[in-house]
């Protein structure tokens, strides 16, 4: 774990659960932001300060998931987030402002760049759905290493709120690591967009002890099924 | 239109165009400007009127100015330089200072500063010195941000010279390395117009320099012999596993590319990536791009990301998949799982890359 106690947007100490190496770095945790504060107005992007021992300065490109207060959906998008002078920077979007106080979530790798040599494979370890009347994968990745796993999956099966209602439900896997315990934002889009919709419906999920369980806010329509999907790193243990 | 003197009459002096004439006893001397007489190239012709400008800038600042350099000359005055231990004079300070001021972009400097900050060596991996490449690599970044690394270069034209550092002219100042890379070879072709040939000597000076200061003083000073392997560690030239605009061709019947920056990290296979897309028909699953050639280290692979559309509905999260293939196929691939609205997207970010 690692606490990140100061910040360019009026926001309290931060704990993320943490990965590192020279070359790679996995971070898992949420942020809160408060949109009101008067530091956030002034912001042009959220930074926040990494420990001064936290052995990458820089990184490439990489993502975090904004999730804010919208009413029922929790609409929000995935945001640029990298490493810049030994800082978090988040890049700052105002779209749902107005709804309050809302989350950033981070379940994200950390490369640099630079390096001239040889690649092996990613090697991918199979995972079997157990109650596969609710979820069915269109297509997944899975790769388990011995201090973190990736998993990247979209469904041709997976719980609609129109027809299943709001849960909870459970994804029973087999394979999946069982000491990963995280928080993921779902995309969970539906087929039909809500007028003047920006972004994308949103609702968290657990991964505990190998399953990810979650459920829909009541008073939704259209949330969920087919096409659904996530798309995270997370550190073991 | 000048009205030249002849030298039918013999008593006159003053200067026209090139020409001056001056009295000397009961004789007339005729003689031409000599001012860079030896210039060889247009860049050193450039560089000595950048140093004259700055001389001429000494006797323009105040008597108050001039003192604050007098004293910034006795406290920095001593420096160490290939020479051995040089003491420097507030004019001189004041005309080093402010040329590399200026070849960093930054302007002339009248008020003494309260210090002196030196120049530094540049600590790196390794230099290919090719005739397609001069390339320094993981090039330790400096955290300090008015330093730049500046360099200076220069061809050797007789093979016997080891030792000629002040012939070297500026090359390039840069504030960022790419990831520790520092390519020089554009900006050499740029100021020599030849490329370098295998077996010729090459002299670089570099530093990291605080350009608010100026003050050069420690320096790498090396002369290099071009080869066909980089220069500390024999290895041949290998480039960096990226695909970027210039590697791909943007515009195609269904897409247009309007950004790309894709690199691959090792353990086992990372990409972190960049890439602008605006499609022209809204109704395909996936389309392509084709590519002109890649580097080795890459094959056939692909990674699963997040995807955010920028046009229809704002910021509307959506899975995208990217293809390399740079086998049978030449070309980028884009694939989604629905066909839902997206005229312009934005994907980036780091994903694990599966073969």
């Amino acid at each position: 774990m690692i606490t990140l106690n100061t910040n360019n947007f009026g926001g309290g100490s931060v704990t993320l659960k943490d990965y590192q190496s020279s070359g790679l770095c996995i971070l898992n945790g949420k942020i809160t932001v408060d949109p009101t504060q008067p530091a956030y107005m002034a912001a042009t992007r959220l930074e926040l300060d990494l420990p001064a021992d936290f052995v990458m300065g820089r990184s490439a490109m990489s993502t975090a998931i904004l999730v804010s207060n919208a009413s029922i959906y929790r609409f929000g998008t995935v945001l640029h987030c990298w490493i810049e002078n030994n800082t978090l920077c988040i890049e700052k979007l105002t779209a749902w402002d107005t709804h309050g106080t809302y989350e950033i979530h981070i379940n994200a790798a950390f490369v640099t760049r630079g390096y001239r040599g040889t690649f092996s494979q990613t090697p991918t370890k199979s995972l079997s759905i157990l109650n596969t009347a609710t979820f069915l994968f269109s297509q997944y990745r899975y790769v388990e290493k011995d201090d973190f796993v990736f998993f990247v999956a979209t469904f041709t099966k997976f719980p609609d709120y129109n027809t299943q209602g709001q849960g909870p439900f459970t994804l029973e896997l087999s394979g999946f690591a069982s000491d990963v315990l995280v928080e993921i934002p779902l995309i969970v889009n539906g087929s039909e967009y809500v007028s003047g919709q920006k972004g994308s419906m949103l609702t968290l999920g657990t991964f505990d002890n190998g399953n990810l369980t979650f459920s829909y806010p009541a008073g939704a329509t259209d949330m969920g099924g087919e096409d659904s999907f996530f798309n995270f790193f997370a550190v073991r243990g | 239109m000048k009205l030249l003197p002849s030298i039918a009459f013999n008593d006159f002096s003053g200067s026209a165009g090139n020409v001056t004439a001056r009295k000397t006893g009961d004789k007339t001397v005729l003689s031409t400007r000599t001012k860079h007489s030896r210039k060889k190239t247009p860049p050193q012709a450039t560089t000595r009127c950048r140093f004259s400008d700055t001389i001429r800038a000494y006797s323009r600042i105040t008597e108050d100015q001039r003192q604050g350099w007098v004293l910034l000359a006795r406290v920095f005055g001593i420096y160490y330089s290939p020479y051995g231990y040089t003491v420097i004079s507030a004019p001189n300070l004041f005309v080093m200072a402010n040329t590399y001021r200026k070849m960093c972009g930054r302007p002339l400097l009248a008020d003494a500063p309260f210090e002196m900050i030196r120049s530094r060596q540049v600590v790196y991996d390794d230099l290919w010195l090719d005739p397609e490449h001069i390339l320094l690599t993981k090039v330790e970044q400096s955290a300090d941000p008015d330093e730049v690394l500046y360099v200076e270069m220069s061809p050797v034209f007789s093979p016997g010279v080891s030792e000629c550092s002040n012939k070297t002219v500026f090359l390039k100042a840069c504030s960022t390395t790419d990831w520790g890379d520092v390519d020089l070879t554009e900006a050499y072709l740029k100021r020599f117009g030849t490329p370098l040939k295998l077996g010729q000597k090459v002299i670089i000076k570099m530093c990291w320099l605080n350009a608010e200061c100026g003050f050069v003083s420690r320096c790498n000073y090396d002369v290099y012999k071009v080869r066909g392997t980089s220069q500390y560690h024999g290895a041949v030239y290998y480039p960096r596993a990226q695909v970027t605009m210039e590697q791909i061709t943007p515009l195609t019947e269904h897409v247009e590319c309007e950004g790309f920056d894709y690199e691959l990290s090792p353990g086992s296979k990372f990409t972190s990536n960049s890439i602008t897309l605006r499609y022209l028909n809204l109704h395909l699953l996936s389309c392509d791009i084709p590519h002109n050639g890649l580097t080795e280290a890459f094959y056939d692979e692909q990674s699963f990301q997040y995807a955010r559309v920028t046009s229809s509905i704002d910021y509307l999260i959506q899975s995208i998949w990217i293809r390399i293939q740079n086998s049978t196929y030449k070309r980028i691939r884009f694939g989604h799982t629905t066909f839902s609205l997206r005229m312009q997207l934005e994907t980036f970010g780091t994903y694990y890359v599966f073969n």
